[in-house]
């Protein structure tokens, strides 16, 4: 394995945060600190400067967030090997972490030892997936599944519930008559696996359907 | 110019014509003349010849005789008894013989003896009979020889007679005898008659001594006894020879003398006459003459009548007319000319020339009356320019347009009237045109007008030049283009920004033909379908529309190819070449011609697919919020700005146990409790004022049930991109449980059960009402903002700290071993960062809870608050109470308030490392905050930056004294006291 220390560069906006992560990486014999910065911009630029192995990126940040930040440090330098590490599951944003080319996903509630074996194995190139963002992607892809298999038609019935029209709008609007309506919606509630309506606008939102 | 000199063409013919005929008449008159002279001289010549022969005939006749006589007297001496001569009988007959031989030429013949006596003779001898005297006896003597004495007059017959002697010799040489014999000048009759002389030709017989012995005139003898030859011109002194001379005779007349000696006995002459030559001569060349001149008047005179009647007559004729035409008369005419036929035709010639001539100034003052008019008229201003540039003329146009008379343009210096700086436009060409490279030239140049103005002219000047082409004047055609020149400009800045427009909008724009043929695309049509132009004009509108939308605007256009309609909008999908689907807003306008035939559709298509989409994103993401703000267990509620309800989740509704769309559009105070509906309005008013961000309050609300429960409102204002106030996000929490049991509810919810059941009025919810307002994105940002902060406040601060202690934790047993200083250090902080978690987490109680803040006595909440944030920033703050008493709910919360807004300042803007928070409680509440940060100049910074506004206001509120103080480096001190009213009055 390789003998030199692997190059961390530390990216959160809450100084708490960093310390912490200063203190772990101290213990680290083989990891060392060698930048940090407290937004997305000031990331980007230190590390175009600092070229890092391996960056632990928060992602809710202000000025540019982790995702973009993700990207354009990819972009620049392909060979950086980025971890997310946050404290937001969204389905959504691990998504969007890891196409932006994040090579894992952290929650922050990891331990010491679970955080040192990701980055060496970031560093190796291993993508590195909290449990919780496991979940996130298996139901994205679930998700995926179950938006595929609506109709055009139930698509545009679901959207509009999200929009919040009742059934007899709905009908209006598509000029359908209120049992095709409720005929959709049926096929809706039972393809998203929910029961009531409420519940597939929640599910539709989350999971982006609309 | 006159056509022809002074002097009459007449005259000068005629002596032309005179002249010719002398030039050719008097040289020969003189040819003729030098002819006749010379056959003259000729026959003179001839004549001298002849004469000059003649004599010498005359010369060798008489050389005969003395010949002849000489023979004979030889012949006779031979004889010797000649030789003893006394006897004359014996030698007579000798003698007679011998005469007789010499005769008829001889006259006599003798024998004399020595001394000169004649002792025998034929013929006696009459007078002297010696001869002794005798030249010739004596010559011959002296001689021994013949000897010719010379010519004289016999006194008898008086005619000239000559002796010969010829002496006869003895033998000792003795004269013995001489012989003698006389000649008459009978052989020169002879020799006369033998020469056939002319008659008047004279002969003279001259003696030795010049008398003149014999003269013949015409062979008749002329006495002329006595006369000397001397009188006649030709005669000299001395035999001249055989000359010939012309001179005047003896007789006076002139004749061609020739003088010949006959030996020693006479010279004889012989004289032609010439006279008759010269009148022969003279007669000869009169003749001639006369002839001459004949022939010459009739060839004048036949000369004269053809020319005349052949051309000068039809010449001068033409000549007249042509003096009239010359003068001006148009009308002027040859009639028909009877002269040669090139005359003739001469005649025809300018006739017709002439008619032409007539016909052509017609036309041309027909032209000329045209061109006045049209120059007077004409509405483009012309005139007449001389080539050094002085105005000859302006129409009427001109004088308009310029405001000068056209007296004064011909007057004035500097007739062009041209703005100072155009007066070098066209210089170039104009040169040109003076030296013949160009005929004309067009310019644009600015004129002044009388009054000043200036005004756009377009010039064409042309070069006019006189019949022998040299230049004469310029034509001048001046054109006021000013508005012209203006409309172009604007034509072309507006041609110009069209073509911007239809080239580089970012606007689709195309041209369709009354049949949907598609006439023109922009560029950026083809670059928002992704079809080529060609591909388009074969697609059509319709070829690129979604399927699904191929419908819309149908009825539409049917209205416009009908004619009732002018234009209209859709918005429908196209399908993107590459497969994509557009969301397009199109506008139709039709374009007709003056009967209101359809020419063709102008179409506008925009591409609205980012602006749906992202409607279509701020919808999704509202629908997300609202998710979230459904599903949260606290209360929420969205009020206007004028303080209506316009949304609430579920868990207000169940709270208040009203629907959305019972309560929406009302103002939420009417849920609250008449006592209660005060409270909070003036911090709302404040608030949607912009002056502060939000406020907590805590009232009764009557539910729909009529029960009454206490709520905690939490207000918050969201503001939009342009930070003006929005709307506003209200939490409520029930705290009733807390409240209960001070407050008698039962008697309020009767009372005002059915006032609020009246109240609530159907409403059928449309969140599109809030959507639209939440349709910019900035309100989709604010929204996200407003979401972040709460879910960062709710959640993120004491994560991002506990996570960082977790940390700490885990590794502080490796660090402590590794380095203890480190690991003290780690230690500590790790202390704190776990105080600071949790007085984080107790401060959001506190938030969640606004009881909290009236219940916990102050000093506690002032170190709660110091320590919640220990965990967030370096800062060493230091937390100094005293005393202790109970304050009024709103002072409590007051100065809770300033000091949280203190501390956040400090936190984020002053760049502190350490910092005091003092509280004194007594009479006089005093809450201080200092620093050693940065500070700022109060003067220069606005009373709501920092938040220093919502604390004074907060701090005026209650009735609290804020007082600041901060320069900069030299850190901040916020302090705030308060007095009991009650104690001081």
């Amino acid at each position: 394995m390789n003998e030199q220390k692997i190059r961390i560069m530390l990216v959160d906006d809450h100084s708490v945060v960093r310390s912490g992560l200063g203190a772990f990486l101290s213990v680290n014999p083989d990891l060392e600190l060698v930048g940090e910065a407290e937004n997305g911009e000031q990331a980007v630029v230190r590390a175009g400067i600092l070229k890092p192995d391996v960056i632990l990126m928060d992602l809710m940040m202000p000025v540019m967030d982790g995702v973009a930040a993700t990207l354009a440090i990819k972009k620049q330098n392909p060979a950086i090997q980025i971890i997310a590490l946050t404290s937001f599951q969204e389905d959504e944003l691990v998504q969007n972490a890891l196409k932006a080319g994040a090579v894992g996903y952290l929650m922050k509630n990891v331990t010491a030892r679970e955080l040192a074996a990701a980055i060496k194995a970031a560093r190796d190139g291993k993508m590195i997936l909290s449990p919780e963002a496991a979940q996130a992607l298996v139901r994205a892809a679930q998700q995926t599944h179950e938006a595929d298999s609506l109709t055009e038609r139930e698509h545009e019935v679901l959207k509009l519930m999200v929009e919040g029209l009742n059934n007899a709008e709905i009908a209006e609007r598509l000029v359908v008559s209120l049992s095709t309506v409720k005929y959709h919606i049926s096929n809706i509630l039972m393809k998203l696996g929910v029961d009531n309506r409420v519940a597939a606008v929640t599910t539709a939102i989350q999971k982006k359907l609309v | 110019m006159p056509l022809f000199p002074e002097t009459s063409f007449w005259n000068k013919s005629r002596t032309r014509i005179f002249g010719l005929v002398l030039l050719i008449v008097i040289p020969a008159l003189v040819v003729q003349i030098i002819g006749a002279s010379y056959d003259l001289q000729q026959s003179l010549n001839e004549r001298k010849l002849e004469s000059v022969r003649i004599l010498h005939h005359a010369q060798s006749d008489f050389d005969h005789l003395l010949d002849d006589a000489r023979r004979a007297f030889s012949d006779l001496i031979r004889v010797k008894e000649m030789r003893s001569p006394d006897n004359c009988t014996q030698v007579f007959p000798l003698l007679r013989f011998a005469y007789e031989r010499i005769a008829p030429d001889a006259i006599n013949m003798g024998l004399a003896d020595a001394s000169g006596n004649i002792y025998c003779a034929i013929n006696p001898v009459q007078g002297d009979t010696s001869i002794a005297a005798q030249p010739d006896f004596q010559a011959a003597l002296q001689t021994l020889d013949m000897a010719a004495g010379v010519y004289r007059l016999d006194e008898s017959t008086n005619l000239p007679i000559v002796n010969l002697s010829y002496p006869v010799l003895s033998f000792n040489g003795e004269v013995q005898t001489v012989i003698f014999a006389t000649f008459d000048v009978r052989w020169l009759s002879n020799w006369q008659s033998e020469v056939d002389l002319p008659s008047g030709a004279a002969v003279t017989l001259i003696a030795p001594d010049g008398s003149v012995l014999l003269r013949t005139i015409s062979s008749e003898i002329v006495p002329v006894t006595g006369l000397l030859a001397s009188a006649a011109s030709w005669y000299t002194a001395s035999p001249v020879g055989t000359t010939v001379e012309e001179g005047v005779d003896l007789d006076g007349v002139t004749r061609l003398n020739t003088l010949t000696p006959l030996g020693n006995t006479a010279d004889l002459h012989l004289g032609y006459p010439v006279r008759e030559l010269y009148t022969k001569a003279y007669e000869n060349l009169r003749w001639k003459l006369a002839m001459m001149i004949v022939v010459s008047i009739a060839a004048l005179v036949l000369a004269w009548w053809s020319s005349e009647s052949s051309f000068l007559r039809p010449l001068d004729q033409l000549l007249r007319v042509v003096k009239r035409l010359q003068g001006g008369d148009l009308t002027a005419r040859v009639s028909a000319l009877r002269g040669m036929s090139e005359i003739n035709e001469l005649g025809r010639s300018f006739n017709q020339m002439t008619d032409a001539l007539q016909q052509r100034e017609i036309e041309r003052r027909q032209l000329e009356e045209r061109f006045r008019a049209a120059f007077e008229t004409s509405a483009i201003g012309m005139g007449l320019i001389s080539l050094d540039g002085r105005i000859l003329a302006a129409n009427a146009a001109v004088t308009e347009m310029s405001g000068y008379t056209e007296e004064e343009l011909i007057q004035r210096n500097d007739p062009q009237n041209v703005y100072p700086e155009d007066r070098e436009v066209g210089q170039d060409l104009h040169t040109e045109m003076l030296a013949g490279k160009r005929n004309y030239y067009t310019v644009e140049k600015r004129y002044v007008r009388k009054n000043g103005e200036v005004f756009w002219t377009q010039l064409t000047l042309s070069l006019v030049h006189d019949s022998a082409g040299k230049p004469d004047y310029l034509l001048w055609l001046v054109e006021d283009i000013d508005q012209r020149k203006r409309a172009i400009e604007e034509l072309r800045e507006s041609e110009a920004r069209f073509k911007a427009i239809y080239e580089n909008a970012a606007i689709g724009i195309s041209l369709i033909g009354p049949k949907g043929n598609v006439i023109a695309v922009n560029p950026v049509l083809v670059k928002l379908s992704g079809y080529s132009e060609a591909e388009l004009r074969r697609l059509g509108g319709q070829g690129i529309t979604h399927p699904g939308d191929l419908a819309v605007g149908q009825a539409e256009m049917q209205e416009i190819l009908a004619g009732t309609r002018d234009s209209y909008q859709v918005e429908k999908r196209y399908v993107h070449k590459d497969g994509r689907i557009h969301w397009m807003r199109q506008s139709l306008s039709s374009v007709r011609d003056s009967d209101g035939n359809l020419l063709y559709l102008v179409v506008i298509a925009e591409d609205i697919d980012e602006r749906k989409r992202a409607i279509e994103e701020l919808r999704e993401s509202e629908a997300r919020f609202k998710a979230m703000y459904e599903n949260t267990a606290v209360g929420m509620s969205i009020m206007s700005l004028d303080r209506r309800i316009i949304g609430m989740n579920q868990a207000s509704m169940r709270m208040l146990g009203y629907t959305l769309e019972e309560l929406f559009n009302t103002n939420p105070t009417i849920l609250s409790s008449p006592e209660d509906a005060d409270i909070g309005a003036d911090q709302y008013g404040d608030m949607v004022a912009g002056e502060s961000s939000g406020f907590q309050m805590e009232k009764r609300y009557i539910r729909k049930d009529g029960t009454m429960f206490w709520g905690r409102v939490t207000y918050s204002l969201v503001r939009n991109n342009a930070g003006q106030p929005d709307y506003m996000v209200g939490i409520i929490e029930d705290i009733t449980e807390e409240r209960n049991s001070n407050e008698k509810v039962a008697e309020a919810e009767a009372e005002y059960r059915h006032a609020l059941e009246q109240r609530i009025a159907e409403r059928t919810t449309e969140l599109n009402l809030a959507n639209e307002r939440l349709q910019e994105k900035a309100a989709q940002d604010a929204v996200i903002a407003e979401r972040t902060r709460l879910a960062r406040d709710l959640h993120d601060a004491v994560t991002q700290t506990l996570f960082s202690t977790t940390l700490i934790a885990d590794v502080l047993p490796q660090l402590w071993e590794m380095n203890q200083a480190e690991g003290q250090r780690r230690l500590e902080e790790l202390r704190l960062l776990t105080r600071g978690a949790l007085a984080e987490m107790r401060t959001l109680l506190v938030e969640l809870r606004p009881n909290a803040l009236v219940e916990v006595p102050l000093p506690t909440l002032l170190r709660q608050l110091v320590e919640s944030l220990v965990g967030r920033s370096r800062i060493n703050i230091q937390v100094s109470t005293e005393g202790e008493r109970k304050l009024p709910a709103d002072v409590q919360v007051g100065f809770y308030r300033i000091a949280q807004e203190a501390l956040n300042n400090l936190v984020k803007h002053a760049a502190a490392d350490e910092a005091v928070l003092t509280l004194r409680m007594d009479n006089t509440v005093r809450l201080s905050v200092v620093d050693n940060g940065k500070g700022f100049d109060p003067s220069s910074v606005t009373a709501d930056h920092l938040g220093l506004k919502i604390m004074r206001e907060r701090a005026e509120s209650f009735g609290a004294n804020l007082i600041i103080y901060s320069e900069p480096d030299e850190g901040t001190q916020i302090s705030v006291l308060w007095q009991d009213k009650l104690e001081t009055s």
